[in-house]
């Protein structure tokens, strides 16, 4: 009997035994299994660059408008009012062409009014000259130099009425129509018909053999390279694919600038100082008034370069990922490690380190959670 | 005399209870210990594995054993279970090396022992003597011609090279034959009056009889092959194919952390057996009179 209660005591306690070992193997199945799936769940993924050695290069953007090289404002200098406006703006004109004609009524009317005073006067000198005729006849000296003088005033009167109306008709010619200086195109119209100029030029123009020419504000240290006469290549914006042919005319200093378009994310804007290029353009695609872009490079010594991405910002100190690598008997296990440096200079997708950083030191570019240093990583 | 007696048991007990725990200890230690962090033990540990800095003000000789977690975690066991895709890799290698080992050895001791213990032919307590040498030379001796065999065969770096030599081990036969010794010929006469062959004998008479005796074969197969470390050690020279002891005979600095837990997973299997089989065992080796 009591053999039989022991034997079922050992049975008892194997089979409890069988389910432990059964729940063993199985928990050791399924990790085997799902290891790899628990892992992705509970490590940052981290995806690493090697930073190699080169020189960084500037890439910056001028823009400007592009402009006529002759241009000219045309006004009715005696603010008449315009009768009929034969061009608009885009128009291209040859010279001596008509572009307003003006109301010459006032003026037309002055003329008659003038001629009117005009033979009022050389009626009025008539009678001097009979005057002067009795003043002879009647041989009193006197009265016959009075008679001469008024005679020679009345004479210089009619001069000058005849020079007046003589300038006003002159004016009535060349006011009363606005002739196209040059062969060009009309870039703005403020003439109305019916109103009288409103002080701005009734009509500009630009002159279409001259060409056209561009201004560009960029840093001085990318403009170290050129010098008048140089070519360069402008792209018109907006316009796919157009690119022109630019010579540089003129190289001013201009005021400074921030330099804030060149590096967005990298480093702070800098008051850099800047160049004035004067670009000539030679193209008849353009038109004038396109926005128009030129682009510089400029390079750095031999730095190492790392990307932006992997430079991280720690209250004005920069610093990377690192890796470390800890080996162990059951494989190689990854540590964030934090490395600060020293960032020399940056472009839009680059940074060049000076210090902290040797050639193909791996560094974190990107991880799939928010790192910390001392972290866990998987790396692929 | 009665008290004399009580005296002696009672001092006898004291005696196998220090020698128990002192036993107990290190297991003990290494299950708690497994439930620390990684920082906990770094902290009580740090000394292992490097001089103390005395200069420093750290005290030479004597290492903080702790027993008990601050806190109970199971990161270590994520760590070795989750992160460690290695530790179950060589988990599984140690599965595999073991399991046809085991398999192969008791088939075919089993078989030996009969026609040692029950046939009789010409030669036969000679030739046991001879398969007795093997097994009483230690396996550093025969670890060249083993190895040259190895390599002659074309089986180095691979699997083959540790179970082939596992299974035809001289050990297994041994053991079971002096288990089947204690059978009553009687058993065989009567089987073969009733028209069995011997394959009929083995499988129904004696395999029945010896069933403690291969239990205990294969705890103590189990407990010699999960621990090996020399065979695959030379003959697997890729780490992927390494089993998990030789992951405990390389804890490093790197790896304390995890060590522990490590431990019990590589224990528990064993444990779990020998629990299992422990009365098979105790009466095996009672009965052949050999241990492990």
């Amino acid at each position: 009997m009591e053999w039989k209660l022991n034997e079922q005591m050992v049975t008892g306690r194997q089979r409890k035994l069988r389910l432990a070992a059964s729940f063993f193997i199985l928990l050791m199945i399924l990790f085997t299994l799902f290891s790899n799936t628990l892992l992705a769940l509970t490590t940052p993924k981290a995806v690493l660059t090697v930073p190699s050695r080169g020189e960084l290069v500037h890439h910056f953007t001028g823009s400007g408008i592009v402009n006529r090289k002759a241009e000219a404002a045309l006004t009715n200098p005696a603010g008449w009012k315009a009768t009929k406006v034969t061009v608009k703006k885009g128009d291209h004109v040859t010279k001596g062409q008509s572009l307003v004609t003006y109301d010459k009524q006032d003026a037309e009317q002055q003329i008659l009014d003038e001629q009117a005073n005009l033979k009022k006067l050389k009626l009025s000198n008539e009678e001097q000259k009979s005057n002067y005729i009795e003043a002879a006849q009647s041989g009193d000296e006197q009265s016959m130099k009075s008679a001469k003088r008024a005679l020679d005033i009345g004479a210089i009167d009619v001069d000058m009425q005849e020079r007046r109306i003589q300038r006003l008709q002159n004016d009535l010619h060349e006011n009363s129509e606005l002739l196209a200086p040059f062969d060009g195109v009309v870039t703005e119209v403020n003439a109305a018909e019916g109103l009288p100029s409103s002080g701005s030029p009734d009509i500009r123009i630009s002159n279409t053999s001259l060409g056209f020419e561009s201004e560009f504000l960029v840093p001085a240290d990318s403009a170290v390279q050129l010098k008048i006469g140089d070519k360069l290549k402008v792209q018109v914006k907006g316009d796919e694919g157009l690119t022109v042919e630019g010579q540089v005319e003129q190289i001013q200093d201009g005021d400074s600038g921030l330099q804030g378009s060149t590096d967005p994310g990298g480093g702070a804007a800098v008051n850099v100082p800047m160049k004035k290029l004067q670009v000539a353009l030679h193209d008849n695609a353009l038109k004038g008034g396109e926005s128009v872009k030129v682009e510089l490079t400029q390079m750095t010594d031999d730095m190492i370069l790392v990307p932006n991405q992997a430079i991280r910002d720690e209250g004005g100190k920069k610093y990377v990922y690192g890796v470390e690598e800890q080996d162990g008997p059951l494989g190689n296990t990854f540590y964030v490690r934090k490395i600060f440096i020293t960032a020399a200079d940056s472009n839009e997708s680059v940074t060049a380190v000076s210090e902290g950083l040797f050639e193909q030191q791996e560094v974190i570019l990107e991880s799939s959670e928010p790192l910390r240093e001392g972290d866990k990583i998987r790396i692929h | 005399m009665r008290g004399l007696a009580l005296f002696r048991k009672l001092t006898l007990t004291l005696v196998m209870g220090v020698i128990a725990a002192a036993m107990l200890f290190p297991i003990a230690v290494t299950f708690t210990n497994s439930l620390m962090t990684e920082d906990e033990i770094g902290y009580n540990y740090h000394l292992i594995g490097k001089m103390a800095d005395i200069g420093a003000g750290e005290k030479d000789g004597f290492i903080n054993l702790k027993l008990l977690p601050d806190w109970i975690s199971f990161r270590q066991y994520a760590e070795v279970l989750v992160h460690k895709p290695k530790f179950l890799h060589m988990f599984w290698n140690s599965v595999f090396l073991v399991v046809p080992i085991i398999a192969g050895q008791v088939l075919v001791a089993s078989l030996a022992a009969y026609a040692f213990a029950k046939l009789r032919f010409w030669g036969r307590e000679k030739l046991f003597v001879v398969y007795l040498m093997t097994m009483l030379m230690p396996f550093q001796v025969t670890l060249v011609p083993n190895y040259m065999i190895a390599d002659k065969l074309g089986l180095m770096n691979s699997n083959s090279a540790i179970i082939l030599p596992g299974i035809f081990s001289a050990f297994g036969v041994f053991m079971l034959r002096q288990f089947m010794a204690h059978i009553p010929y009687l058993y065989i006469e009567a089987a073969k009056m009733d028209g069995a062959g011997h394959l009929r004998i083995f499988y129904r008479v004696i395999v029945p009889l010896v069933k403690p005796g291969i239990a205990a074969l294969v705890v103590l197969l189990f407990a010699d092959n999960w621990n090996m470390v020399e065979q695959p050690l030379i003959f697997l020279e890729e780490a992927m194919k390494q089993p998990l002891s030789l992951y405990l005979s390389r804890i490093n600095e790197g790896a304390r952390g995890v060590a522990f837990a490590a431990s019990v997973v590589y224990m528990a299997p064993m444990v779990m057996l020998f629990l299992y089989a422990e009365s098979y065992l105790v009466e095996g080796i009672q009965l052949s009179g050999i241990k492990g």
